[in-house]
């Protein structure tokens, strides 16, 4: 069960020499290497925390377990959930550890809206986010208790109309150069690192409505036709489909996927063996891609 | 009136047909229900328990926040229909909230708490069905279901009971064998320290009897010990392939 | 929670009868059932559906007293035909008189009952405050409780009757509500269904010797819950805007106002109706829904009637159910 030699393997991801340890097992003796996420030190061995594949670079060791709630970084666009108005903040449902808090100063108040004393009074923090809220945001920082602190400070950032929300294990969402996707079929998909992710009608906005008061906050959906309900939710059930599967998430892989379940109808996308021929396709059409 | 029943037959078999040392067939699977962070089902013998974790996450409770580590709520519960004769349910049975504040210290021993502040972790064990062992089933099952949700700890905590009768000690009791007044104590071991985090003692025992008693469960921890750690290993490798990098 | 754009989104998905996950206002999501995991109880079942909704019943059987007083109150709705056999002279429990309920039919002495109770673990109950989980449990239980024991609940329970005036089967029906996807009382109702199915009554022999009636069990043989197959399935249907649906989703539960739960067995009779929620039902709506609520209640008893057949062939091959495992 010890292992008094170590047993590194260069980046774990390889299927066929992964090193596997779960929590109490010593991962190294060697004092030299630094302990990493996952790993705790006893005596002068670094032992695993955790049940997951060892991930070494250089001299730092951690664990990755293969599931896990979300824990971020500071850059992350995350969606989350309005749960609760305060004074000067508001508090997210991020599906994380703790709620994220999203503070007055780090939104963006429309143009004319001055900062007056009394706007951070409960009912005028309604007219911006209310509970039950759905947004996009960016984790600009951490509070000392680990709670993420964002921000809507961008125009891309802020609440979510015409759409509506899935949720998959955070894990799945890789880090991509953009969260904000248009797909070919024409459906936005911002794809949360927690997990969370919006997939709506595409509506663009234009610089010129964000400094109009009622732009940014209002409720109201656009007119949405029953074809582009339906391809929201083509979308919605393809991405469920993927996580069912414990299928990584990402753009590429969700218009391989959507691609494959084209010739189903909508509500069975979701089946066992169509998710499953489904996710199968996408990933040899990804394999293949891969190698080019 | 029925005459006292042989637990261990001069052959050296018990009822089950098991020797004196033998642990019951183990079954065990983790990720068995999707809504939790983490999950997993154990089967001994015929003693089912489901275990369910979730967190850290934001406590709904106030009062219990701890500002400089998550705190750990269990509760545990057995089902109306899973003995022999069904009980009916007593909301708040004090019985099973003392087992639920003794295996939430269990595992508060070596649970990374202080890793997520204000937090909370909450673990659901469910007994569906009860032939003996139930909670040291479930305290295997916590376990599981605890690195199935990725919560970092320093250790398994591994369970099992052990009694004493017909002059010999025997592992993991049955239902039959636990209520036919034998003395059965329930352990629960960190393999890796080798230190017992839980002791509990059903009925009286004689100091002479009790060492040997600890000895023979400490051994079936290690045995439980074998058995979670395959499974884990089995269903990590297995997860780590499908998740394409 | 729900968000004022969600709520739109869903409403307005419901009246084009596009559902945010593509359903048809009337579709309901696949249904997984498997019977028999729970070996040391007398029938047990468990249906899951897809979107999370997870309910387990158990079924155990015992030998209990016909309640005397439960007569009064029981015999109000009963359509009796011994017409004064109810008077005094009928004793209570553990006499000898059977006299007086010969035949008898639906006569409240010569009948066994069922107890239903509903209870959510608490990984269900995240979503909900305490006390709506437990008003939200003695409802169903209530539910479950009238609507098996009246008289088109299926379940002959003039079958479980043992000794006439004394003694009877007592069917403990629980469930078990380990997760919430949205879709839960008529979940627990097919889980009851087959858990009623799968149930077995161990044979109970009656002897009278010199005037005093004594019976046996015999754990060995076991026979079927007699009229299992009469038991209804419900259709629950929720209003939201000017439409109704089956099957919601959490989400849509939100947007819902009212609910309507109709019973429906096997011969098309209507079992019982049920609404729930804080809002309204027009007359002419609630017409429109019971009829609806018919027709679907004869596909889902159809689609149950297949499942559980199959679960039979299983069991009868001897191959073990899958459980959790």
């Amino acid at each position: 069960m010890d292992q008094d030699d170590i047993e590194m393997e260069i980046d774990g991801e390889d299927s066929l020499d992964i090193h596997v340890v779960t929590p109490g097992e010593v991962v190294t003796r060697d004092s030299a290497f630094m302990r990493g996420h996952g790993t705790y030190t006893e005596d002068e061995t670094l032992v695993a925390s955790l049940a997951g594949v060892v991930d070494r670079v250089n001299k730092l060791i951690s664990i990755k377990p293969l599931r896990t709630r979300y824990n971020g970084e500071i850059g992350d666009v995350v969606v989350g959930r309005i749960t609760e108005v305060a004074q000067k903040r508001w508090k997210v449902d991020m599906n994380a550890r703790q709620d994220g808090v999203l503070l007055l100063s780090s939104v963006n108040l429309p143009g004319g809206v001055q900062r007056r004393k009394n706007e951070s009074d409960e009912l005028q923090m309604r007219t911006f986010f209310a509970e039950g809220d759905m947004l996009s945001a960016e984790v600009q920082a951490f509070f000392q208790d680990g709670a993420a602190s964002l921000h809507t400070r961008s125009i891309k950032y802020g609440k979510l109309r015409n759409g509506s929300l899935v949720t998959v294990p955070s894990a799945l969402i890789k880090r991509t150069k953009s969260h904000f996707v248009t797909l070919p079929c024409g459906v936005d998909v911002i794809l949360g690192l927690n997990g969370y992710i919006w997939v709506a009608k595409h509506v663009p906005i234009s610089p010129e409505q964000a400094n109009q008061p009622d732009a940014l906050y209002h409720n109201d959906n656009e007119p949405i036709a029953d074809q582009e309900r339906e391809i929201i939710a083509r979308v919605s059930n393809t991405i469920l489909a993927l996580a069912k599967h414990n299928n990584f998430i990402n753009d590429t892989m969700i218009v391989y996927a959507y691609e494959a379940g084209s010739s189903h109808r909508v509500k069975d996308i979701l089946k066992p063996d169509i998710s499953q021929e489904i996710v199968q396709t996408a990933r040899a059409q990804f394999q293949e891609a891969q190698q080019h | 009136m029925a005459a006292r029943l042989e637990i261990v037959s001069p052959e050296g078999l018990r009822v089950d047909g098991r020797r004196p040392a033998e642990v019951r067939r183990v079954l065990t699977r983790t990720g068995v229900l999707s809504q939790a962070d983490g999950s997993a089902y154990i089967e001994q013998g015929n003693t089912k328990c489901l275990a369910a974790v979730y967190g850290p996450r934001e406590p709904v409770k106030r009062a219990g926040v701890l500002h400089d580590r998550a705190t750990i709520n269990v509760e545990y519960n057995v089902s109306s229909f899973s003995s022999g004769e069904r009980r009916a349910k007593l909301r708040r049975d004090r019985k099973l909230l003392e087992i639920g504040l003794m295996i939430k210290q269990t595992f508060e021993t070596v649970v990374a708490t202080t890793s997520f502040p204000r937090s909370e972790i909450d673990i659901y064990l469910q007994i569906l069905q009860t032939d003996g062992g139930a909670v040291h089933t479930a305290i295997n099952a916590a376990t599981l279901a605890l690195i199935d949700a990725g919560i970092p700890m320093t250790d398994y905590v591994c369970a099992c009971s052990a009694g004493f009768v017909n002059d010999q000690a025997i592992l993991d009791l049955n239902f039959l064998e636990e209520s036919a007044d034998v003395p059965t104590l329930t352990v629960a071991l960190l393999p890796k320290s080798g230190k017992i985090s839980m002791l509990g003692l059903e009925s009286r025992l004689h100091i002479d009897k009790l060492e040997p008693v600890i000895a023979l469960a400490s051994d079936g921890c290690m045995q439980m010990k074998d058995t979670l750690d395959e499974a884990i290993r089995i269903s990590t490798r297995n997860l780590a392939k499908t998740v394409l990098h | 929670m729900i968000s004022v754009s969600e709520r739109d989104y869903i409403t307005k998905g419901v009246d084009r009868s596009v559902r945010a996950d593509g359903r048809a206002r009337l579709d309901f999501r696949d249904l997984n059932l498997e019977t028999g995991m729970i070996t040391q109880a007398s029938g047990s079942c468990r249906v899951t559906l897809e979107g999370g909704t997870d309910v387990l019943v158990g079924v155990k059987v015992e030998v209990g007293s016909i309640e005397p007083d439960a007569e009064a109150a029981a015999d109000a709705d009963d359509i009796d035909d011994d017409g004064g056999a109810r008077t005094a002279g009928g004793g209570g429990p553990g006499t000898d008189d059977t006299t007086g309920s010969s035949g008898g039919g639906t006569h409240a002495r010569n009948r066994g009952r069922i107890s239903c109770t509903v209870a959510c673990s608490p990984s269900a109950t995240r979503v909900f405050d305490p006390r709506d989980v437990e008003s939200m449990c003695n409802e169903y239980s209530q539910l479950l409780n009238r609507v098996l024991n009246s008289a088109h609940g299926g379940v002959d329970l003039a079958a479980l009757c043992i000794v006439p005036g004394s003694t009877c089967w007592v069917l403990n029906v629980d469930a078990l509500v380990l997760d919430y996807g949205g879709g839960l009382l008529d979940a627990i109702f097919a889980a009851t269904r087959g858990a009623l199915h799968n149930t077995r009554i161990p044979r109970a022999t009656v002897e009278q010797t010199d005037g005093r009636v004594e019976f046996e069990i015999e754990d060995e043989e076991t026979e079927i819950v007699a009229g299992w197959e009469d038991v209804p399935l419900t259709v629950s249907m929720s209003k939201i805007g000017y439409r109704h649906i089956v099957d919601p989703t959490p989400l849509e539960e939100l947007c819902s106002s009212a609910r309507l739960t109709v019973a429906v067995n096997r011969r098309g009779n209507l079992c019982a109706l049920q609404k729930g929620g804080e809002g309204g039902i027009e007359p002419s709506l609630l017409a429109e829904m019971v009829q609806t609520a018919k027709q679907l209640g004869q596909t889902l008893l159809s689609r149950h009637d297949t499942l559980l057949a199959a679960e039979a062939r299983r069991i009868a091959k001897g191959v073990d159910p899958t459980g959790f495992r």
